[in-house]
């Protein structure tokens, strides 16, 4: 979306989901959800930078030794929960599976079948997607302040849950629908990142075992 | 977004507003109604209680805010420092490339951006309070007012709206800037400059204090990106420097870059900046490209024969760009993949291309001038010299000596390799000898060059004036019908003499090679030196005829130094007469000559002192080796005296210089200190082929004919055989020119009153006297002839008469007037 568009945003318009037609509603809205989701963006700002700058440390830090790192326990605390939490998600979205399809598809139909009637099992369901994301973002959000760069593979899957968690809230939270897209964009690059990483490890592993081989050798 | 904010008018505000202090560290924030009737109300104009700044309305200022922050993120200056990028290249070219994309990937961070989102935490909160208090008076009051929300609405819209921006901002730069999958980590050697770098940078900034008021902008933004460079760095090395690191300081510096954006001192940076910082980089060093140096001789071929042609500098590099560009099939033994790269380096690198290129066509021409005059007096090439000339005149491709000289051997045999007919001399070298040998060796060398160009300047000079019979005959030597001293194989001997205008040089072969080493880049040095000559009238002499053009005191008094062409009344030589006549004389003639009447007494008293001097060594010469050089037997003492110098036999014996010797000794001590030396008189000429025997071994570098080579040698071994130092001579000597007490103009004076009287009468009373001398009274005359009684009474026979003296001259006193008086009359008719 361009800058004049966004200038030009409609807030009624942009509304599908929670078509609020009276201030008052809006206000009652946005007493429950809006005041967090304000907070929410400039904590998920905080949050992405912090997986940046984790990136930065992990590709190219030469301090990568490897040594117990005191905030072992609590991390591993976090991760737990996320796994938790994101099966917990998983198997929501694909148990029962509504509509064959990616996830932006599923998220809709959800979405439509909720605005078709607000008390069947699809509304239930968004509610309860809904409140896991926010439990899944809280933990990301945690998590970024836990220099995850010191833990890989747990890295590498906070960010495929973060891109997916971005997926989520840009569906259905269309006020913030192009913030959440724009967010998912960089966390697929930093998906990105991370795995050439892997590969540049592993490249970096041969050559020195390689290199060990050459040195047992002569000697 | 916004690059400025108006300050809140409550006059203009249609509805409540939440406004902040535009200070970006301040939290003074505010909700700000409009004013009743659109005039009643205090604070019309609301300030930050802190800073007394008019407040701004919040929505507008994040706005602001996030432009300070893109502004100082992609700034230009974000491109690593120059300094920085200069040693990475020169230290690890391999890893330039890399170090600048993971610069420009961490920049972001390095200049704070993960305190955006800090400061826009803060920035909500309050934000949010505000809303809440106002949301509550709305509830209460029942309002049924509608878009009472609008406010609320437009603040969220545009946050949302801004971070949005802010992160797609973001996204494209990063991914315009770097590739991002193409990152690799910092080698060893970048990161080592890199710390180095910043403890040096660190020390410069911590004498820095940040007045921003005081500052000149430029100056502060200039401090500004030091720290912020320092603060990738640190990231980049993973340290922390805490002093620079502070949320504080950082937004500080997003508020400093706000209003350098507003001022026009920012400029956004693109890829195309980072590729011409890169291509700058890379100018310096196109040939790093692999496969260059063969490039690089094959064009150096092109080049020479370019220059053989006769075309000049421009010429030869617009004829190789059109080969380059258009032909490329015209450079031979160059692969295509090689003539691409050359064409590449053309296209996208022309600066480089024009100044190797332009710098190989100097050197090369250089290498032609040089080797061409080094070809017109047929002397030896020294490579090593070359290079060092060139390296001077900053031809040297940005390369160290060492590496240049290698460089330069490359392409001399390249193209010595191609061009065979045109590098027919060999080169000089010192391969292989000691330190001590080298020097030798060089000195040698100067010795065959200058030695060449001096012949080559006999022989050309006056459309060869010098060469028509004899080569190098010395025009004085032919006059006087000498044989032996006046050709080509004592070239030593043989000088040039300024005839017209003061010396400004002397023409030595050591001086001429000196001149040569110069001029070694113009072609025209020789002609040019001829006739420069030409001008200033130099002509040919031998040794023995310049010193007595050059010694002017010898020339002044010859006549009576030499003692020549002297009335026959008078005694044979100047040493037959006794010391006081012989000093009185000098005077006599010092005072007479024209020259010399004016001195003032010190002056005078130099020049008497320097004729007995000179007196004395003729007196010397021919008492121990009779008149005539003892070597040539063709000069003598009376004509050329001051061509006769003291040879030691052994160099390395030699204490003093036997011209610096006391001018007041007598003769028999002179004679004495002068056989402790160990040595013998001998002329100029002679003395220069006594001294030929370091230039023995390079006879056939500096002759072609092998006759002038063979008379080098027996006239050096005459010399040798027939030299004789004093110490071998036995001879008498006695002293006629130790001077006496007191040498007046007396002596003069009142012989040739009494020999004027003595006309008149036979005897001449002191009344006779007094009368012709002009005196008043007869004591001061009285009073001389008492005093200077054993002086006078060799020239005047005193009798007495009574109690009164009679003087008659004596024969010997008329003979001393008469020469007393005709050398007054010689010189005073000069």
């Amino acid at each position: 979306m361009d800058l004049e568009n966004y200038n030009n945003i409609n807030f009624e318009n942009v509304y599908p989901y929670l078509e609020y037609e009276e201030d008052d509603e809006f206000l009652e809205w946005y007493s429950i959800e809006g005041k967090n989701q304000i907070f929410e963006l400039s904590r998920q700002l905080r949050t992405f930078l912090n997986y940046k700058k984790s990136i930065l440390y992990l590709r190219f830090s030469r301090n990568q030794i490897a040594y117990t790192y005191p905030k072992e326990t609590i991390v591993r605390q976090y991760e737990r929960a996320l796994n938790e939490s994101s099966s917990q998600l998983v198997s929501l979205l694909k148990n029962p599976p509504l509509l064959k399809g990616d996830l932006s598809n599923e998220i809709n139909n959800l979405i439509f079948k909720t605005l078709e009637n607000s008390q069947s099992k699809e509304s239930k369901k968004l509610l309860e997607i809904s409140k896991l994301i926010n439990k899944i973002w809280e933990l990301l959000h945690i998590l970024s302040e836990l220099e995850v760069q010191h833990y890989p593979r747990l890295f590498n899957r906070i960010l495929i849950i973060a891109n997916i968690a971005c997926e989520i809230k840009h569906l259905i939270f269309p006020l913030f629908s192009e913030y959440f897209l724009e967010l998912k964009e960089h966390y697929r690059i930093l998906e990105k990142e991370i795995s050439v990483m892997k590969v540049t490890q592993k490249k970096v592993i041969n050559q020195n075992s390689e290199r060990q081989k050459e040195r047992w050798l002569e000697k | 977004m916004n690059s400025f904010t108006s300050s809140v008018k409550r006059k203009d505000l249609e509805e409540e507003r939440i406004a902040i202090c535009p200070q970006f560290s301040c939290k003074y924030i505010k909700r700000v109604k409009p004013l009743k009737f659109k005039f009643f109300g205090f604070g019309k104009y609301p300030k930050c209680k802190k800073h007394h700044l008019p407040l701004v309305f919040i929505d507008e200022f994040i706005g602001r805010f996030l432009t300070g922050v893109n502004a100082c993120m992609f700034d230009i200056s974000s491109l690593p420092p120059e300094d920085l990028l200069d040693q990475i290249k020169k230290e690890d070219p391999n890893g330039l490339i890399s170090f600048v994309n993971l610069w420009m990937y961490s920049n972001p961070f390095g200049r704070g951006i993960d305190l955006v989102s800090r400061y826009f935490d803060g920035l909500s909160n309050a934000y949010m309070k505000v809303l809440n208090r106002k949301q509550r008076k709305e509830l209460n009051s029942n309002s049924d007012k509608k878009d009472r929300y609008g406010m609320l609405r437009q603040g969220m819209q545009r946050l949302v709206k801004e971070y949005t921006l802010f992160l797609k901002e973001f996204r494209f730069k990063s991914e315009e800037l770097v590739e991002t999958l193409d990152l690799e980590p910092l080698s060893n050697t970048s990161n080592f400059i890199l710390q180095d770098w910043m403890k040096l940078n660190l020390k410069k900034i911590s004498n820095i204090k940040f007045e921003t008021e005081a500052e000149n902008n430029l100056k502060l933004k200039y401090r500004y990106d030091m720290v912020l460079n320092l603060r990738t760095t640190s990231l980049l090395i993973s340290k922390t420097q805490t002093e620079f690191q502070s949320d504080l300081f950082t937004i500080e510096i997003f508020s400093a870059y706000s209003g350098f954006f507003q001022q026009g001192l920012t400029k956004d940076v693109n890829k195309k900046d980072i590729e011409q910082m890169l291509s700058l980089l890379q100018t310096k060093s196109i040939t790093s490209h692999f496969g260059f140096a063969k490039i690089r001789d094959s064009i150096s071929v092109i080049v020479f024969q370019d220059i053989l042609n006769d075309l000049d500098e421009f010429e030869i590099l617009e004829n190789l760009k059109y080969k380059v560009r258009d032909n490329l099939s015209s450079i031979k033994d160059l692969t295509s993949d090689e003539l691409d790269l050359l064409n590449h380096i053309l296209i996208y690198q022309a600066s480089d291309f024009d100044k190797f290129f332009g710098d190989l066509i100097k050197f090369i021409k250089f290498i032609h001038v040089s080797y061409s005059i080094h070809k017109k007096i047929k002397a030896r090439i020294i490579i090593k010299h070359l290079a060092r000339d060139l390296y001077e005149q900053d031809i040297n491709f940005s390369l160290d000596f060492v590496y240049f000289y290698d460089y330069v051997i490359d392409i001399y045999n390249i193209l010595k390799l191609n061009f065979p007919y045109f590098f027919s001399i060999n080169e000089y070298s010192r391969k292989g000898l000691t330190l001590k040998e080298g020097y030798e060796k060089e000195a040698e060398y100067r010795r065959i060059v200058g030695s060449r160009i001096k012949i080559y300047i006999i022989k050309n000079i006056y459309n060869g004036l010098y060469s028509k019979k004899e080569i190098g005959k010395c025009p004085e030597c032919k006059k006087s019908g000498f044989k032996l001293n006046t050709d080509i194989s004592k070239l030593k001997a043989l000088e040039l003499h300024h005839t017209k205008s003061r010396k400004e040089r002397n023409y030595s072969a050591n001086r001429l090679y000196h001149m040569f080493r110069t001029n070694r880049n113009n072609p025209n040095f020789l002609e040019n030196l001829i006739n420069l000559m030409e001008s200033k009238k130099v002509i040919l002499l031998c040794g023995n005829h310049h010193d007595i053009h050059s010694y002017k005191y010898f020339n002044f008094f010859k006549h009576l130094i030499s003692w020549r062409n002297i009335p026959n009344n008078f005694p044979k030589d100047i040493f037959l007469l006794t010391s006081e006549l012989i000093f009185t004389i000098i005077r006599i003639c010092v005072d007479s000559h024209p020259k010399t009447k004016d001195f003032d007494y010190r002056k005078k008293d130099n020049v008497r002192v320097e004729i007995a001097k000179l007196l004395k060594k003729r007196y010397i010469i021919e008492s121990i080796y009779g008149e005539k050089c003892h070597i040539c037997g063709e000069f003598d003492t009376k004509n050329h005296l001051t061509s006769f110098q003291f040879n030691h036999v052994d160099e390395k014996n030699k204490s003093i210089k036997p011209s610096r010797i006391s001018k007041h000794l007598s003769c028999s001590d002179i004679v004495e200190i002068l056989k402790k030396e160990d040595g013998g008189f001998i002329c100029s000429n002679c003395h220069t082929v006594l001294h030929n025997k370091k230039y023995l071994r390079v006879l056939d570098k500096i002759y072609d004919s092998k006759e002038i080579i063979r008379k080098v040698k027996y006239n050096y071994e005459m010399a040798i055989k027939k030299f004789t130092p004093i110490s071998k001579i036995n001879f008498k000597l006695e002293n006629p020119l130790d001077k006496p007490k007191k040498v007046t103009d007396s002596l003069y004076t009142y012989l040739t009153a009494v020999w004027e009287c003595s006309k008149l009468k036979k005897e001449v009373s002191n009344h006779d006297l007094t009368t012709y001398l002009g005196y008043s009274s007869g004591n001061t005359v009285k009073k001389y002839f008492r005093r200077n009684f054993d002086l006078i009474r060799n020239y005047v026979k005193i009798t007495q008469e009574g109690n009164k003296p009679l003087y008659k001259i004596t024969e010997r006193g008329i003979l001393a007037v008469q020469m007393m008086n005709y050398f007054k009359e010689y010189y005073s008719s000069i």
